[in-house]
């Protein structure tokens, strides 16, 4: 029923306008012979090719393909020379070198905001290129010391004691404490700065911070007043 | 109580309150009334890159022993500029503000197998036509295209004899950044502003041989106003009597006119047009600009624009000279360069926008310059001057040998892409 339609569709169409299809269709093949007759001949070849390999692999049988090729894959084994078997030794004990060092990384990742962390690190390195070329020493020794010299080394916690009065007992830092603490120091001194880059102002206060004159110091002087103060809240076991 | 309300809510129709009011005080520009800048903060108000280019950091850098950039140098060598190179070059706006020059006392740049090229060109320039003597430097971003253009006009600068017509940024001439009028006179488009910097750059440049070169005729350019005097230019005036007068901001196309003019009669100084950000000039045919119909106007009709087609395409040649032009990556990519230039040949259906055939066609006969990258030589001999000028990390000079850290450095480069180079060595966390 349905090849039966289709054939009379195309019988109307053929009707409707016999001349032209007709004429339009030899235009066309006539065209196909001349621009195709390098690609029939190339089709034919191929076809040929198939129908001889058939032929012989049905009288011969078909090839192991894989056995040669999977040799081929096989690799040789490596094997280290004394000199390369010296240096591993000699490298055993050694760390493997970090790309960034820890504190820049700390002091990065408190730049960041939005987890845009390339970002933070171009400010990081633009600030840390200020620094060098002010002082011509390695930026990541001035920050570590300027670090070490900013950060405070007690801070007061409060804990409660289910009666009256709360206790505020002084704590000792550790490094990475003290470090966050100097750095969020270092920071809210540069929003004090002129320049619009932050990458300009960070350099710049790490700078003055490390010739000892950032209002970062104040803050640690006060940190440790209070600790002192409280020095008797003390537990020592 | 409602009857009371409206009537409070009511706008009073007296002007008496405006017309008592205490009279305002005009505000000037100035900040405060002493004269005295009062700084709120403290620290520098410049961009990063404004603020390491302008705080001589350079000074506090140790000095570096170096040989001088000099004709017949050999290649492979690190050299600096001499004291006149580096202030024509400074004065002509070589030195960009991203090549690190902050970190050495005095900038530093290699001599490459490229320079030598550019050295021979112009060597031949200082005999034979500009027409003959026309190259555009090209290749990837940071490979030192600017820098060895800058070398170019340091070797130029060594001649007493020698013109240089600087353009160290060619964007700045089509971005309608500046201001710009229709001079009916020469029948092209003006820039004012622009021209003022470009004449004092010629100016600083060229004081020794412009003074040499005398006017061939009289010339007289007019005044601001009808009551103004005109300034007249006799034949005992110099082109640096010329490119130093104070000619009225509308008239000064013509003291550029009146300028080429005369090189071009002139036989005994070579004159070399160097322009940078080339590419940005090329990458179509209309600038940014508009006429009075809105419409926008064509580089053809901007009258340096012109002027540098003029030069690069042959059709104008100076009898002694030549012409360098540098790409830039910042440039808009575009087919008109490179088809220009014969590296490619278009596609008949590219779009009018990356290819115009005229444009490409005012290129022909320039040699392009492609510059490679630098050989693992090259890199050993940068990465022992940085060892020396202390700009390395201290953990890294500890950590590795020197022959270490030129295998790393020339691997982190890209095999020896300078700008990446020196980022690696500078500019790393």
């Amino acid at each position: 029923m349905f090849r039966s339609v289709t054939t009379l569709r195309v019988s109307t169409v053929s009707l409707a306008r016999p001349l032209r299809a007709v004429s339009s269709g030899l235009g066309l093949r006539f065209q196909s012979t001349i621009k195709n007759t390098s690609q029939d001949e190339d089709t034919e070849s191929w076809l040929n090719a198939v129908k001889e390999l058939k032929a012989r692999y049905q009288s011969e049988g078909v090839p192991d393909f894989e056995s040669p090729h999977m040799q081929q894959l096989v690799q040789e084994k490596f094997e280290p020379n004394s000199e390369q078997l010296a240096k591993f030794e000699s490298l055993q004990g050694k760390p493997i070198p970090q790309k960034i060092d820890s504190v820049v990384q700390h002091c990065t990742n408190m730049i960041m905001k939005d987890g845009k962390k390339a970002k933070a690190e171009r400010i990081m390195t633009r600030a840390l290129y200020i620094v060098r070329l002010q002082l011509r020493e390695d930026p990541v020794e001035v920050l570590k010391k300027t670090l070490d010299q900013l950060g405070p080394l007690m801070e007061l916690k409060t804990y409660k004691t289910r009666v009256a009065k709360n206790l505020t007992v002084p704590v000792p830092l550790n490094e990475r404490q003290r470090n966050r603490r100097a750095f969020l120091w270092i920071i809210e001194g540069s929003e004090k700065r002129r320049s619009k880059d932050f990458a300009v102002r960070l350099g710049e206060e790490i700078i003055s911070a490390y010739e000892g004159k950032s209002s970062g110091y104040d803050k640690r002087l006060q940190m440790h007043k209070a600790a002192m103060l409280h020095r008797a809240y003390i537990k020592l076991r | 109580m409602l009857r009371a309300q409206f009537v409070r809510s009511v706008r009073p129709f007296s002007s008496s309150a405006t017309a008592l009011a205490p009279k305002a005080v005009a505000k000037g520009f100035k900040k405060d009334n002493d004269g005295k800048k009062q700084r709120k903060t403290t620290g520098s108000f410049r961009m990063f890159q404004d603020h390491v280019n302008a705080g001589q950091f350079n000074k506090k850098a140790p000095q570096l022993v170096l040989p001088a950039l000099e004709h017949h140098i050999e290649a492979n060598t690190v050299v600096t500029y001499t004291q006149l190179q580096k202030q024509r070059l400074s004065q002509v706006g070589a030195f960009k503000k991203d090549q690190f020059h902050e970190l050495f006392s005095s900038p530093i740049t290699l001599v490459r197998d490229e320079t030598k090229q550019i050295e021979a060109l112009v060597h031949n320039s200082f005999k034979t036509s500009s027409k003959e003597n026309r190259v555009c430097l090209l290749g990837e971003r940071g490979i030192g295209k600017s820098t060895l253009l800058a070398q170019a006009q340091a070797l130029i600068v060594e001649n007493p004899d020698a013109v240089m017509l600087p353009i160290s940024y060619g964007v700045k001439l089509v971005d309608g950044s500046n201001d710009y009028w229709f001079d009916a006179k020469l029948g092209t488009y003006v820039q004012p502003m622009y021209l003022k910097t470009l004449l004092d750059k010629i100016e600083y440049a060229n004081k020794q041989s412009l003074a040499k070169l005398k006017l061939s005729k009289e010339y007289t350019i007019e005044g601001a106003s009808k009551t103004r005097a005109a300034t007249k230019f006799s034949t005992e005036n110099t082109l640096l009597d010329l490119v130093k007068s104070k000619i009225d901001a509308r008239h000064r196309g013509q003291v550029l006119q009146i300028l080429i003019d005369e090189l071009l009669l002139q036989q005994s100084a070579p004159v070399f047009i160097t322009v940078d950000n080339f590419g940005s000039i090329i990458s179509s045919p209309n600038s940014a600009y508009r006429n009075v119909e809105n419409k926008p106007i064509a580089i053809e009709e901007l009258q340096l624009t012109k002027t540098l087609l003029d030069f690069i395409s042959g059709e104008k040649s100076f009898q002694k000279g030549g012409v360098i032009l540098a790409t830039s990556s910042d440039d808009k990519p575009t087919i008109t360069l490179k088809a220009g230039l014969g590296l490619v040949k278009p596609d008949p259906y590219t779009k009018k926008e990356l290819y115009d055939a005229t444009l490409a066609s005012r290129l022909a006969g320039v040699k392009p310059l492609e510059l490679a990258k630098l050989s693992k030589e090259n890199v050993t001999k940068l990465v022992e001057k940085y060892v020396e000028a202390q700009i390395f990390r201290k953990d890294e000079l500890e950590q590795n040998t020197v022959e270490q850290l030129i295998n790393q450095k020339y691997v982190i480069s890209g095999n020896g892409n300078p700008l990446e180079l020196i980022r690696s060595v500078a500019m790393h966390l």
